[in-house]
Order: C-alpha cells, then structure tokens, then sequence
C-alpha cells in the first residue's frame, strides 16, 4: 500500500462515476484505515455534462483535498478526457472507454489501457448502469487499493439488496478485463 | 465521540446548522451550494422546522426575515449571482437587526461566472456589498470540523447581536467529501436571542451603545414596529439627525464593541517563521499543505487563518507578522483580502499569490512561490 494514492475518474453526468468515487474513498477508509477524501466536480449541466470525481487516499490526514498528482486517471469520454487530462503524473496508468475515447494526445508518456467498457457492460452485465461499478472493478484490481472481497462488500452494504446480483456481475466483469 | 462519517462541506453546514436550531430555511438552488438546499429539504421536517423553495434568491432572503422576526432560527444558501441578489435585503435585516445566516459557497464571477468551478471572489462584497455603513460579521472556516462549529458560531452571533451572519465558503471545500467524527453537543456552545422580561415597552431600539436590541417576536402579544427606514426608539421612521447616528453608531458599535470576542483566527508555525502566508477557506489548507512540505526543506515559512475576515483580524496579524520578513497572501481572486492585509502591515514586504480562473492554487505552486520569495 503507497503512502498516497490519487485517481481521478472522468465521465458525463448521469454515468454514475461521483458515485463510484464516493464508494472507492468510502471503502479505503472503511477497510483499510486510511484518511481519505473525494471531491467532485460538475458543470450546471445536470446530464451530459463533464463531470470528475478525485479520491485521494493518504496514510495522514490530507490537508488540502484537490488532486495534483494523480497516479490513476480513468475517462469514458472524450470531452472529460480532454478537460481533464491535466495534473497526471508522467507514470501514471490511463484506463479509457475505448469506444467513447480515441483521441489521445501525442506522445503521451502514461502506461494506457484502451477497454471497451460500455459495450461489454451491456453485453456481459446487461445493464449500462452498472458501468460506474465495473469502471470500480477495474480500478480495485490496477490500484490494489482493496481486495475483491472488499470492494464487493463496499458495494452490496451500499447499495438495496435488489441490486446486490447485478452489482457482483458487474465487479467480476471489471476484474476480468483487465490483467 | 460519535464515530467518523464521511460528509461535504456543504453536509456539514447542514449539520451544524440544525445542531444550532436552525428550523427555518428558504432558498433557490444554485450551486456550488445546491446540496444545502438538498438536505435542509431531507432533515428539516424531522426536526419540526420548515423548508420553503422560492421562486427566486430576493424572496429567499425575504421570507427569512419574516421568519426570523417571528422566532425561528433561519438560514439561506447560495452562491455569487445570489448573493448579489440578496444585497438589499441583506441591508434591511441589518437595518432592522434580525439574526439570520446566509451561506454563500463562492464560485467564479462578476455575474453567472463560472458554475460550478471555485473562487474566494466575494469576500469583499461580503464586507460591503449592501450599501450604507454596517455592521458585519463574517466567518470563513476551511476544515471540515471548522465547517460545523463556524455554522454553529453563525447562528450563535446573529443572535447574540441580533444581525445577519454571513458564512463564506469555496467550492473546493463545499464538495470535498471528508470523514468527521462530528462534534458532540458538549463541545459547542448553543446561544438564543434575548427576550425582554415583561412585554410593555414599544421602545425595541432604545438600547446603549454597542447593544443589540431585546425585543418580542411577532405573534407575542405587543405590536412591535419593525422598519428599513432609519428608525427611532420606537422602531418608527424618522429623519432626526441625533437620533440617526444614534441608532447607527450603536449598530456599528455592536461589531467594534465585542470584537475581541467574535474574532478567531489559528496559526501554525507562525514563531520563528521568516514568510508568513496569510490565507483562508481552502487555501488556508493548501497553504498550510505547503507549509508541512516548505518546513521539510528547512524554509521557515508559517500560515495565519483568519476564521473570522469581518471585523478583519488586525491586532492577530499585527501580532503574528512581527518579525517577519515577507507576507505572502494566497487567494482565489484577483487581489481582495490584499488590500487589508496592506491597510494593517504598511511598511511590510507583501506579495501576492492569486487566481481567477477557476482552478484552486495548488500546494506546490505555493511552495515554488514561497522559494522564489525567500531565495531557497
């Protein structure tokens, strides 16, 4: 476990992806006694907007809650990708929707993952709104900020049990599409 | 102590607003404020209070001096273009001396600016946005557990001097979530508004120097006389000049007279400090973030926190800047809370670290500031 850990996830407004930021801090404190903090950001546009969410994790208290260095930056659009894309760490991972982001500026230094993440929710999940807790799979697993069990057990206490099956589909399905 | 849970900035203005008896909110939603609005709506009811959405920030700020004067701890929330809106009535409740608390959760301007990215651009504004001379009080906390208890303090000192508090914050601090243990009631002091002992005297403003006035609510049975007009002791229109800086020293006087007591500020690192940054709300934390690091490098470099900007803090900085080589002044705005730092250290090396393009200052351009400034 790093002494400090920041990601940032940018998605548009009705993706669900503030509330994934809000589960992956809740989680690192909760399981792994860390302090940690999530800030989101939004424009006026309530859906369809650019918005991002940075969690930061510190084994202190972090004293000024905004990322700037970010170790972990994860994007499912182009536009967010593009505002967004600033305070990255030069050995950072990038992970995209690779369907959603294909325009990636040049000579970018970061590791990157392109996944087809909207398509293989609907495919495999079967429902677009678990995409936020697959993006979550994904991020536990490069991060190693929880285990699989405790990312499981963060989502199912927070969200009604209805949910629970789909939400545990969706976890596996982000474990299993990246390496 | 209750166990950690994790909360917004704007969460905790809700929180401390209900633990200080607040049971009274109007407002129209606007962000970076929005969630205030949200969660008086969720937590009012339960509490017996009222949450009233109206049609526009003017009448938001109306219908709380209404219901002030009827006995109800109030507040409004809002952000820049509504608070500009709220300036006229803003002056009538100081005229008229009814407590109330207005939150605004500062984001870019002049006008609709920029939603929904940070600034500290209102702080003078804060101080003299409504027009004539008036007595203000203005807190500007930056940590979450700061966030509640100067919510607290809000409502506690509109009651004590029977005047409108004004909360600032930033973005950056509304919608950061963080853990907090949020403070038990013991750990904080809960003040309500002075009633007279018997209900015969229509004389509310005939008070000393420097004292608010102790009246009745409406509805209590005496038909008190409330008015924007410049009042006499009666409460009553007039134009007499004695009795008009009578009424408006002892308005004025009410802040100067008591603020010993209202000011707060924190200091850290600040003794053997050769720069000191002054700077408040969420760059106070990436300041004092700077400070950690700056002090790992060997640069004696200290922060001063005004908790309260208005009545500004002059004796405190006065006294934390003795001896110091170099103010900095870090704040998201083109150069405001400059100017009284300025007014207050004259003969002193002051510089300035400032933004206004929606991006908050970052601790690491603080410390290349500070580098440069002291040659490290």
């Amino acid at each position: 476990m790093p002494n400090r850990y920041e990601v940032r996830l940018a998605a548009v407004g009705g993706q669900g992806l503030i509330t994934a930021g809000a589960l992956l801090a809740k989680g690192v404190i909760e399981k792994k006694g860390m302090y940690a903090t999530q800030s989101p950001t939004y424009t006026s546009q309530v859906r369809g907007g650019p918005t991002k969410v940075d969690i930061l994790m510190d084994k202190e208290e972090i004293l000024f809650p905004q990322a700037t260095a970010i170790d972990l930056y994860f994007a499912t659009a182009q536009k967010s990708f593009d505002l967004y894309y600033h305070h990255i760490k030069s050995d950072a991972v990038i992970i995209v929707d690779s369907d959603l982001v294909t325009k990636l500026p040049p000579g970018m230094p970061q590791k990157l993952y392109g996944i087809p993440l909207t398509k293989e929710t609907v495919a495999h999940v079967g429902n677009i709104v678990t995409v936020s807790v697959v993006a979550l799979g994904i991020v536990a697993k490069v991060s190693k900020l929880l285990s699989k069990e405790e990312l499981q057990n963060i989502v199912v206490s927070s969200f009604p049990k209805s949910a629970e099956e789909l939400n545990l589909k969706a976890i596996d399905l982000g474990y299993s599409l990246i390496s | 102590m209750s166990s950690k849970e994790i909360y917004s900035g704007n969460e905790l203005v809700v929180k401390g607003a209900i633990a200080a008896g607040c049971r009274f909110f109007a407002g129209y939603p606007i962000t970076p404020s929005s969630e205030v609005a949200e969660g008086m709506a969720k937590t009012l009811p339960k509490h017996g209070g009222v949450f009233v959405q109206m049609e526009d920030e003017i009448a938001s700020i109306g219908a709380i001096i209404g219901a002030s004067l009827s006995g109800k701890k109030v507040l409004t929330a809002t952000s820049g273009p509504g608070f500009s809106l709220k300036q006229e009535n803003l002056g009538a409740a100081m005229m008229a001396e009814v407590p109330l608390v207005i939150l605004n959760v500062m984001r870019g301007g002049p006008s609709t600016g920029l939603p929904t990215r940070p600034a500290q651009s209102d702080v003078m504004q804060a101080r003299w946005g409504t027009h004539g001379d008036h007595p203000v009080i203005v807190l500007t906390p930056a940590f979450p557990k700061e966030i509640f208890l100067s919510t607290v303090e809000a409502f506690n000192l509109s009651e004590r001097f029977m005047t409108p508090v004004i909360l600032l914050l930033d973005e950056v601090i509304a919608h950061a979530h963080e853990p907090l243990a949020v403070p038990e009631p013991t750990e904080y002091e809960v003040v309500n508004r002075k009633y007279p002992e018997k209900l015969d005297s229509l004389e509310i403003y005939k008070r000393e120097m420097g004292e608010p006035p102790i009246r009745p609510d409406f509805f209590m049975g005496l038909p008190i006389h409330i008015d924007s007009l410049e009042h006499s002791d009666y409460g009553t229109p007039t134009t007499h000049p004695e009795v008009v800086e009578l009424h408006q020293r002892r308005r004025l006087a009410k802040v100067e007279k008591y603020k010993d007591e209202i000011i707060k500020v924190k200091t850290y690192e600040e003794e053997d400090a050769e720069i000191l940054i002054f700077a408040y709300g969420s760059m106070a934390r990436a300041s004092l973030d700077a400070v950690r690091e700056l002090r790992k490098m060997g640069i004696k470099a200290g922060l001063f926190q005004p908790l309260t900007l208005w009545p500004f803090p002059e004796k405190a900085l006065e006294k934390a800047a003795q001896g110091k080589k170099k103010i900095l002044v870090v704040e998201m705005n083109w150069g405001q809370m400059i100017y009284e730092v300025e007014r207050v250290l004259k003969d002193r090396n002051i510089e300035g670290l400032l933004r206004m393009n929606g991006y908050a200052i970052t601790p690491v351009e603080i410390i290349n500031r500070v580098k440069e400034l002291t040659h490290a």
